[in-house]
């Protein structure tokens, strides 16, 4: 896939701006806050309309307007030249493809793969659980709509009994939703064992491309229940009953599953250096684009916010060797790409305004 | 506007179905447009909430002691259809397939809008099962969490030991004269699994 042309109107700091981003290659280039990451935001939306930096619809929409809009221009493997717009207000996104309406978040997740390279990235490691399960869970339900009906379910049915146990409610009431909160968990829990399985494999051989030395990394998945079937689960439900419902809520389960990232067979959390633990989570960026690009078949856009300038020269050349030459990138930086093999178009920005080499020499 | 025409505004929002345009154009179209309309549409809503209520056996609308159907001779009272709501039923119904009766619920459990099995109609269909009026139930419920849970719930509190009733969901797949490419990713899923001997 590659992005050709990006709109976005009243989107950040961004009034109205139409960007020609079709080349393999494009830098934005500007200083702090002018806006660069906010469009590397918007191209980010294209695969499940959710923000690499927010959960919320609000703060995308520009001060003082009601809506948002962005909209691409993009060549699919699959669909040919396609149009996408998706339009932003407080508490609803719309999605439309090729000018039809598309109801269902599920028929569109993931059918326009992208992966976001962040200096946030390092809270994947650092940061709380929370945050590696949206990542995970972002990765598997954008490749496979079936696991995007599993989680929705079981989320529904995990409110559902959440509900029940503060409301005191009888066991009677309970037992419906937890039946299907077992089915949804155990399914959820399979496919989250075969995903992660996957992703470690590849973090192996980008973690090996990025730092070019062998430290046996691994992406290990903890499941907070290791329930084969819902009976198992049930059961798992039932001893935890009392502690739930002094609690009110459900103690265990799927939603408190967890990822450890591993070096040299130590939790990488604890015992990696800085730079270790910066390596990790760029290989995993980089194994999550292979994930998308072997299940889908689909060639996703790396957009790199701001994280080459971080990276040491030898880092920078693994990390192009990673990304292989047929990815689009787009990145952004405060200074000018230098030494790197790809020939970049350069976009300039400034307060919100983009403007290409040929405009800025103007 | 008016006080008058605000408070009739604000009344028809609270309607299911109708935002605020639209119930702006009902109460133009009423008092203004054609006030003509008005009167019999009172008079008819006065005299339907007048007259009917809920069938104490079927928990379907009727003017009379049993709901139609439910007093139909020709009707197989042994196979019972439970649905949510009342445009369900009288869906069933248009499709001219169904030969049973039925029994309404008002709802499905949704502990996140406050709906508990005390607030739902199953008592009547509890009474009916015991009195051995029952041996087939076809759930019609909606296809989420909350219909799902609500079979489960009649599965297990109101048929638990009664083996000798069948019970089974409706199926959920595509539209009739719908072609596969238009169908979403959930509906194709669910008429494979439930695909049938051919």
């Amino acid at each position: 896939m590659r992005l050709l042309r990006l709109h976005a109107e009243n989107f950040r700091n961004i009034a109205l701006t139409a960007v020609d981003i079709s080349a393999d290659s494009v830098f934005l280039l500007g200083d702090n806050g002018q806006g660069k990451s906010n469009l590397l935001e918007a191209a980010g939306l294209v695969t499940a309309v959710r923000s690499f930096r927010t959960t919320e619809t609000r703060p995308l929409i520009r001060q003082g307007q009601a809506k948002g809009r962005v909209f691409f221009r993009l060549e699919h493997e699959r669909r040919g030249e396609t149009e996408i717009t998706l339009t932003l207000a407080s508490g609803t996104k719309q999605i439309e493809v090729d000018g039809e309406s598309v109801s269902r978040l599920a028929d569109f997740i993931g059918q326009f793969p992208s992966v976001v390279f962040s200096a946030e990235d390092i809270q994947l490691l650092r940061g709380s659980p929370g945050l590696r399960r949206r990542a995970l869970d972002l990765t598997l339900a954008a490749t496979d709509a079936d696991y995007f009906t599993t989680l929705s379910r079981y989320h529904r049915a995990l409110r559902d009994r959440n509900k029940l146990l503060k409301d005191g409610a009888p066991t009677a009431n309970r037992r419906p939703f937890e039946r299907l909160l077992a089915t949804e968990a155990v399914k959820l829990i399979a496919a989250r064992k075969i995903g992660v399985g996957r992703i470690s494999a590849s973090l192996i051989e980008c973690y090996q491309q990025l730092c070019e030395v062998n430290e046996a990394p691994e992406l290990q998945y903890k499941a907070d229940a290791t329930a084969l079937d819902a009976d198992a689960f049930l059961s798992l439900l039932e001893q935890q009953t009392r502690r739930d419902e002094a609690l009110g809520s459900t103690q265990r389960g799927p939603h408190r599953d967890d990822l450890a990232f591993r070096l040299k067979g130590k939790s990488a959390r604890e015992f990696a250096s800085d730079g270790q633990q910066r390596g990790l989570v760029v290989a995993f960026r980089l194994a999550q684009l292979r994930y998308f690009q072997a299940c889908s078949g689909i060639a996703p856009v790396v957009l790199a916010d701001d994280v080459l300038g971080e990276l040491d020269p030898s880092r920078r050349a693994g990390f192009w060797r990673a990304v292989g030459p047929d990815l689009q990138v787009i990145a952004t930086g405060t200074e000018p790409p230098i030494g790197d093999a790809r020939s970049w178009k350069v976009i300039y920005v400034k307060d919100g305004i983009f403007e290409d080499e040929a405009a800025a020499v103007r | 506007m008016s006080p008058a025409f605000d408070k009739v505004h604000q009344l028809l929002k609270q309607l299911p179905g109708l935002g605020h345009r639209s119930a702006e154009r009902v109460a133009m179209h009423l008092i203004v447009e054609k006030p003509e309309r008005l009167e019999p549409l009172c008079s008819a809503l006065r005299e339907a909430a007048e007259k009917l209520h809920r069938c104490p056996v079927t928990g379907n609308l009727t003017e009379g002691e049993f709901c139609e159907i439910y007093a139909d001779i020709a009707r197989r009272k042994e196979i019972v259809c439970v649905v949510e709501t009342v445009p369900d039923l009288m869906a069933i119904e248009r499709s001219g397939a169904y030969r049973g009766v039925y029994h309404v619920l008002h709802g499905k459990l949704s502990p996140l809008h406050g709906v508990g099995p005390n607030d739902l109609n199953f008592m009547p269909l509890a009474t009916r099962i015991e009195n051995g009026e029952v041996n087939e139930l076809i759930l019609a419920l909606s296809n989420d969490i909350e219909g799902e849970a609500t079979c489960h719930y009649i599965q297990d509190e109101l048929l638990a030991g009664r083996d000798d009733i069948s019970i089974s969901r409706i199926g959920f797949g595509l539209p009739s004269g719908g072609g596969i490419v238009f169908a979403d990713a959930a509906t194709l899923r669910n008429a494979l699994e439930g695909r049938k001997k051919f």
